[in-house]
């Protein structure tokens, strides 16, 4: 049975170097019920303003150019050691996984994915 | 060879259902073809090179078209030109993930997508080229560039 969406006004910021996947995650996150307070193409700009936009919710892309995200999640838990972020990547080998997982991501989605995967990871997270 | 070839097939198949079909994939020596796009993939770690997906133009339209849902595409914009990049990031990244399974270390690099443009190779005589054959609507060509020369042919990463 499909998951429902969220009960409460939940926020997401999206981070891809491809705006194709930027695209796709705002349409999939909206369908949900996420309210995505933005996209960015690298996550040195979503760190300088994550105090200030607090979202529920990071996707959060691993191999950029510049800051990777990996780096990029361990710099937002030091800001917010509550925030949920999960990783999504074509990568998936399982030493990637874990790792990101130990250093405090909320999961790991590997692409290709549809919506009906991040629902599912979503209501998990969330509880919906 | 098999976990390039496995990689994109498998990407391939979920991306597009069962409308494409790549199990036909063959794999053989690289020899100079026309070709309009190309985007490339470095592999950083134990294999040293770069994949490089090349496509046609009618190709290049219709691969972004099924990425974006069947929107029609008659140039390469932005989006659509970023949807190819993401197909070509996807098929490497699942490919070095089966590489991982065979115990090869492996990571990709961002996709650059190039047009009209040759491969243009490093001169080393241990550069070594394979080519596999994308059956599939529609079919393209994966060149894979070994910077060194690598053991791929004992089935271990290949």
């Amino acid at each position: 049975m499909e998951s429902e969406s969220p009960k409460k006004n939940l926020t997401a910021v999206i981070v891809d170097d491809n705006q194709f996947m930027r695209s796709m995650l705002r349409k999939i996150l909206g369908n949900i019920g996420f309210t995505v307070l933005g996209d960015y193409e690298n996550a040195e700009n979503l760190i300088k303003d994550f105090s200030r936009i607090n979202p529920d919710l990071v996707t959060m892309d691993l191999v950029m150019e510049k800051l990777d995200g990996l780096n990029a999640l361990k710099q937002i838990l030091i800001i917010s050691p509550q925030a949920k972020v999960i990783m999504i990547s074509s990568i998936g080998k399982n030493e990637v996984v874990v790792n990101a997982i130990k250093e405090g991501a909320k999961d790991y989605i590997l692409k290709p994915f549809d919506e009906k995967k991040i629902r599912e990871i979503l209501g998990r997270i969330f509880k919906f | 060879m098999y976990s390039l070839k496995d990689g994109c097939i498998s990407v391939c198949s979920q991306f597009f259902s069962s409308d494409y079909d790549c199990t036909e994939a063959k794999v053989f020596p690289f020899q100079p073809v026309p070709y309009f796009l190309q985007v490339n993939v470095g592999l950083i770690g134990d294999i040293q090179g770069k994949i490089y997906y090349l496509l046609d133009q009618p190709a290049a339209f219709r691969l972004a078209s099924k990425m974006m849902m069947g929107m029609e595409v008659s140039d390469l914009d932005e989006m659509s030109t970023s949807a190819l990049k993401e197909l070509s990031n996807m098929m490497a990244g699942s490919s070095c993930t089966k590489m991982g399974t065979f115990g090869f270390n492996c990571d990709i690099s961002t996709p650059e997508m190039l047009v009209n443009e040759p491969i243009n190779p490093p001169h080393s005589e241990e550069t070594e080229f394979y080519t596999i054959e994308m059956i599939g609507d529609p079919g393209f060509l994966i060149v894979l560039r070994l910077d060194q020369t690598q053991k791929l042919e004992n089935g271990t990463g290949g």
